[in-house]
């Protein structure tokens, strides 16, 4: 990941700052950076969302495409997730230097959607064993500036809320062959509930105490971190812990507690923005990359 | 507890340009034709071709009487000699650090170009050198003044005065090089309750002011006292105020910040970087400064 | 050797019928722990070396190499470790390729490699704070963990064996770190939490969560878990849990390792002494 390096009186002048409950940039251990949302970016997807959050900038694109189910699921579609490290984030992602991060982004989203119920993956069958949507999640960092994880589920939720899935019926003959037949309106889509998808919040120890939504520099203090995703009603889908250091027991209880507080702020936060989008419907002026 | 603040993105105009002043400056790109007059001097960011003195980067005309430069205005930092900057160290070598300055090739600060720990200028001794380590070591961050510039643009810095050297607890925001204001000197101590250091090179420090000022330091003990909650406001909004002026494109010098930070009072520190208060604040400040200069 | 992928004529995923039959496991305490088997020091060419085994068929082989002067200096940010002058820990984690009981995936295939990457991943991650890496500027410290068998809690047996081969190897160390693998029966009421889950188990798991505990620092290592969501007060009850797992484990590892001690000391030792 794009590394600071920072002296070790700043370093000690950060960690001061957590502990007094107020970090470089004014805020305190549990507030997140103004966020911007927007979904409907790129038109060539189903469903696509933009994040960001400070100086991390992330784009999501959700693509549906036809697929057969998987073995152990007949009755269910699923999803893929694909993370790109752009080298406009930061040089180190050039070639192949991305691809580490990339891996365990994609690892940890496979993860905090394995729950059942996240997203309802029934209603993606089209035709039991035989043909069921896949939507591939494509994620592009386009910024790095702290807090990658909380960005990129955020987006996500916004993609799959954004996400319109045509109709389609499968029509059977006399002679038992099938035949999908696409609806004539392109309006006709089917959305996904998102009411349970997940978001990520990760919170970084430093010293003895944690924040949420941590930046570069103060992701450079941290030697651990735990990544919890959490629904909009306050439940727990995946625990990680990230970084070189450990963690007492203790703090992750506690962790364990702000991130289910924060968490539901933040899908409330999303929501109403979502809805507020949702309801300008085309009258929003469209910002895109010309913001 | 928790504060979570989403929007949708808005188009933002930039605060509208103060203009009107008749400082209009010449912008050029590259491939512009600056002048087809053959007496004027080649000067950087130009090329001549056919005759015609041609821009070769994106940014304002300046002439010194014949002398013809453009002059970029995001680039990374030309170094001039005298300029004050504030680096990080990226390695230590042989008698010498490698000193990151925002410079297009990493800047050197001798051994020899420094005051050492008691402040006297004495013999530099093998065990100097073997000490460099506990001076500066990776990732420090150094107050210096540019001695020379080497003929491939790298920098060499010196730090041979009490007023430079290693600096401890505090904030390092990073700008355009060419948002610093020239000014006599960068050092302020702001009457708002800290100080900051405009790095030429767009590296600025905010650390909280000292009383007394340890001469006999040189520099090269820090202070690892936790700074008073009180300071670190101050600190916290100073550095918001900054990269406000910085957003919105407006010179960085101690007025401007003075002002911007007296007009982001009726903010909470943490609101003074969302957009519309950003815009707010800045509008009040530019005004105030208009209204100075009359 | 070239591999015929032309003459395999199945399907491209495919499981036995003996994947479906259930077994007939009753009702088990939750928290009682399958008895472990561990024994350091059994390979004779890596620096350390130890093998874990819980009943029930998980069986876990691990060698610790290093530390070794590292080929790229400084590290860089690819190997994921190093940075502030210390050392870097490599780890790797191999399923063998007949380890599971479906049927038998095909070495390096895209899926079988990046779930390897994600325990490999979660390895370091477990291991790094008990080795005292800045104990070891420039160097490079590899562990390989090779699942023989898997029968469940995998990754927590791989986490305790190779915590046991680096210090096999004398590599300096703060403490052992014992990994420990909880899920939630989706029969029981939510919140019932089984210690030390079988293959089986994990299968119909609402939820797994993988630990690992330095117990003598009492410090957490490792926390990689997901599944059906869960209130705050219901993974705590699963960290409770598991760490209490993990302090009844850690005898048993000091033990063996103690005894791989005793049985160098007594090869040094002249007989008759």
């Amino acid at each position: 990941m794009a590394a600071v390096c920072l002296s070790e009186a700043e370093k000690l002048y950060i960690v001061h700052g957590v502990q007094e409950d107020l970090r470089v940039d004014g805020r305190g251990c549990e507030d997140y950076r103004c966020a911007e949302v927007e979904t409907d970016v790129v038109s060539n997807t189903s469903g696509s969302a933009r994040v960001k959050l400070g100086h991390t900038d992330i784009l999501v694109g959700v693509k549906a495409e036809m697929g057969t189910p998987k073995l152990e699921k007949p009755d269910e579609g699923y999803l893929e997730f694909f993370v790109d490290c752009s080298a406009n984030a930061t040089p180190e992602f050039e070639g192949r230097g991305g691809e580490e991060l990339g891996t365990e982004i994609a690892n940890t989203l496979y993860r905090v959607f394995s729950s059942e119920g996240s997203v309802d993956l029934k209603s993606l069958c089209i035709n039991p064993r035989e043909h069921c949507w896949v939507l591939y999640v494509d994620v592009l960092l386009l910024e790095c500036g702290g807090n990658l994880f909380d960005a990129i589920s955020i987006a996500v939720k916004a993609a799959l809320f954004n996400t319109r899935i045509p109709k389609v019926r499968v029509l059977e003959d006399e002679e038992g062959s099938k035949e999908i037949e696409l609806s004539d309106d392109p309006y006709d889509c089917i959305r996904l509930n998102v009411d349970d998808v997940p978001c990520i919040v990760t919170l970084s120890k430093i010293g003895y105490r944690h924040v949420v939504d941590a930046t570069l520099q103060e992701e450079a203090c941290s030697l651990a971190s735990l990544l919890i995703a959490v629904t909009s009603k306050g439940a727990l889908t995946c625990m990680k812990k990230i970084g070189k250091g450990s963690l007492d027991p203790e703090s992750i209880f506690e962790m364990m507690e702000t991130g289910k507080r924060v968490g539901k702020a933040l899908h409330i936060a999303l929501q109403k923005i979502l809805d507020e989008e949702e309801s300008l419907g085309t009258t929003r002026q469209k910002v895109g990359f010309l913001g | 507890m928790a504060a979570v603040a989403m929007r949708l993105p808005v188009a933002r105009k930039a605060v509208a340009p103060s203009g009107s002043r008749g400082d209009e400056k010449h912008l050029v790109a590259p491939g512009d034709t600056i002048t087809t007059d053959t007496g004027y001097m080649r000067g950087h960011g130009t090329y001549v071709d056919e005759e015609k003195l041609i821009a070769s980067v994106a940014g304002a005309v300046e002439r010194v009487n014949k002398l013809v430069c453009v002059k970029a205005l995001k680039t990374r930092y030309n170094g001039e000699v005298g300029d004050i900057v504030v680096g990080r160290i990226t390695e230590v070598q042989q008698k010498r650090w490698k000193v990151e300055t925002n410079s297009r090739l990493d800047s050197v600060l001798l051994l020899s170009s420094m005051n050492l720990p008691g402040g006297e200028l004495r013999r530099r001794s093998a065990e100097d050198e073997l000490a460099m380590r506990d001076y500066l070591q990776e990732g420090d961050l150094i107050s210096a003044e540019v001695q020379s510039v080497f003929s491939d643009g790298a920098v060499s810095l010196h730090t041979r005065s009490l007023k430079y050297g290693k600096l401890g607890q505090g904030v390092l925001v990073q700008v355009s090089p060419s948002l610093v204001k020239r000014q006599k000197t960068h050092f302020h101590d702001l009457p708002c309750g800290a100080s900051v250091i405009l790095g030429n090179n767009g590296f600025i420090w905010i650390y909280p002011t000292t009383e007394q000022k340890d001469e006999e330091a040189g520099g090269f003990t820090t202070n690892l006292e936790p700074v008073p909650l009180s300071d670190r406001e101050v600190i916290s909004r100073l550095r918001n105020c900054i990269v406000a002026l910085a957003t919105q494109k407006l010179m960085l010098f101690d007025t401007s910040i003075l002002y911007c930070y007296e007009a982001s009072l009726s903010h909470q520190i943490k609101d003074i970087l969302k957009p519309e208060v950003m815009e707010e604040i800045v509008l009040e400040t530019r005004q105030r400064l208009l209204d100075l200069e009359g | 050797m070239p591999l015929d992928h032309r003459r395999l004529q199945g399907p491209d995923e495919s499981q036995p019928p003996a994947l479906w039959a259930g077994e007939g496991s009753g009702p088990r305490d939750p928290c009682a722990l399958r008895p472990l088997f561990a024994r350091a020091g059994l390979l004779s060419q890596a620096e350390g070396s130890a093998y874990v085994e819980l009943s029930g068929g998980t069986k876990v082989l691990c060698a610790a190499w290093g530390p070794r002067e590292a080929a790229e200096p400084g590290g860089g940010t690819a190997g994921g470790g190093g940075g502030g002058g210390g050392g870097r820990l490599v780890c790797e984690f191999r399923r063998a390729p007949f380890s599971s009981r479906g049927a038998r995936p095909r070495p390096g295939g895209a899926a079988e490699r990046e779930a390897e990457r994600e325990a490999a991943a979660a390895l370091r991650e477990a291991l790094e704070p008990a080795v005292r890496l800045a104990r070891y500027p420039r160097a490079r410290l590899a562990v390989s963990a090779l699942l023989l068998q898997d029968g469940g809690s995998a990754l927590a047996a791989a986490v305790s064996a190779a915590s046991l081969a680096l210090a096999d190897a004398g590599v300096e160390m703060y403490d052992l770190a014992v990994g420990c693998a909880l899920c939630r029966d989706p029969g029981h009421p939510s919140g019932a939490w089984l210690l030390q889950p079988g293959e089986a188990e994990e299968r119909r798991a609402a939820a797994r969560l993988t630990l690992a505990l330095l117990p003598a620092l009492n410090q957490v290592s490792a926390v990689l878990g997901g599944g059906r969501g869960g209130d705050p007060e219901s993974w705590g009850e699963a960290l409770r849990l598991g760490l209490d797992g993990c302090h009844r484990l850690y005898p048993v590892l000091r033990q063996s390792l103690l005894r791989a001690v005793k049985r160098r000391d007594a090869a040094h030792t002249p007989p008759g002494s």
